[in-house]
């Protein structure tokens, strides 16, 4: 049976499991949300692209824990953190976004030498780079995905400027 | 309005078409089940292996309410893993069941004996075969929209060997 009653807010983070990790959240307008634990060592920024650990492939908990992304883990994004998350052992459980409209995703980068170096255009396609807390694009409108897990972008930008913070809006396909 | 009471367990096989087929489950992590019927009249489903809607009945709703061993004419419409074994269709045959069609799923058919497989390469049926094969490996576009991807590394081996992995379903 889908759960449909939770103790949190979608923006609420907490110190302790108490929605159960995997468990999917659905909202009226096609919005799906995964509560899950930022298991590493490096807080993840509130509306930065997040991975599963590829570590924890062979269970189910592949699928409950989080991480900033690591290049063994860019083919299996999970989602858009809805807050900041602390480190694991602190305030490590929150809300992710899986699949659906995501307000202000954080995209570029801090630096030219990681990241976005070229403009997005709407129907680019977005994914996760490693240890970077932004979306970079990697293909373009009417190029097939590479990875079935990915993000969908639906504003145009720039190229980036070093060192801005950029966030546009992004259909999330990570479910 | 979704149906959420059901007679049976995920692993059930029926002689009838007690669910109605086509009638989607939801579990509470993502994973989606379809009851369906076995349309083969002479190969029976393995438990855990790949099956694929009739590509016969394109063109109408009842694509999406039987499956069958996948066929080279078939594999495009992948539709799921068979939860359990499933009978040929026969007039009082186990050949009602549940398929998972989204989501992850434990121990699933491969087989491989050329190609290593690794976290996110995704996996496609093979003609008259009972196990998921290679396709394409991560950061290429899988083959097909329906597909399967892979959530454990595989060795490659000199002879076609079976082995029993996780994956992602997304065939919905």
């Amino acid at each position: 049976m889908i759960k449909t009653l939770f103790v949190t807010k979608l923006t609420d983070v907490k110190d302790e499991d108490i929605e159960g990790v995997g468990t999917l959240r659905y909202s009226s307008n096609g919005n799906v949300y995964k509560w899950v634990k930022n298991h590493a060592a490096t807080v993840i920024a509130a509306k930065a692209p997040v991975c599963y650990d590829v570590g924890s492939v062979g269970t189910k908990a592949l699928l409950e824990s989080v991480e900033t992304p690591v290049t063994a883990d860019l083919m299996i994004p999970a989602g858009i953190a809805v807050t900041a998350f602390a480190v694991s052992g602190g305030i490590c459980y929150g809300w992710i976004m899986a699949e659906g409209y995501f307000n202000g995703a954080r995209v570029g980068s801090p630096a030219t030498s990681s990241g976005l170096t070229t403009a997005i255009a709407v129907g680019d396609i977005l994914e996760p780079v490693n240890a970077i807390t932004f979306l970079g694009k990697t293909i373009e409108v009417g190029t097939a995905p590479a990875y079935a897990f990915h993000f969908i972008a639906q504003e145009t930008l720039a190229a980036a400027t070093p060192s801005v913070t950029n966030a546009i809006d992004v259909y999330v396909k990570c479910l | 309005m979704i149906k959420t009471l059901f007679e049976t367990l995920l692993t059930d096989v029926k002689s009838t078409d007690v669910e109605g087929v086509g009638t989607l489950r939801y579990g509470s992590s993502g994973e989606v089940y379809r009851w369906v019927r076995n349309l083969s009249t002479t190969t029976a489903v393995v438990a855990l292996q790949p099956v694929c809607y009739d590509e016969n009945n394109v063109g109408t709703k009842a694509l999406f309410e039987s499956i069958s061993e996948p066929e080279t004419a078939s594999l495009m419409c992948l539709a799921g893993i068979a939860m359990t074994a499933m009978a040929a269709s026969a007039s009082l045959a186990l050949k009602y069941g549940w398929i998972q069609v989204k989501g992850y799923k434990n121990g699933v058919l491969h087989q491989n004996a050329s190609t290593a497989i690794g976290v996110g390469d995704s996996l496609i049926a093979m003609n008259d075969s009972n196990y998921l094969n290679f396709s394409t490996a991560d950061g290429t576009a899988p083959l097909y929209s329906n597909t399967i991807i892979a959530l454990e590394i595989t060795a490659t081996t000199s002879a076609a060997t079976e082995y029993s992995k996780d994956v992602y379903i997304k065939c919905l």
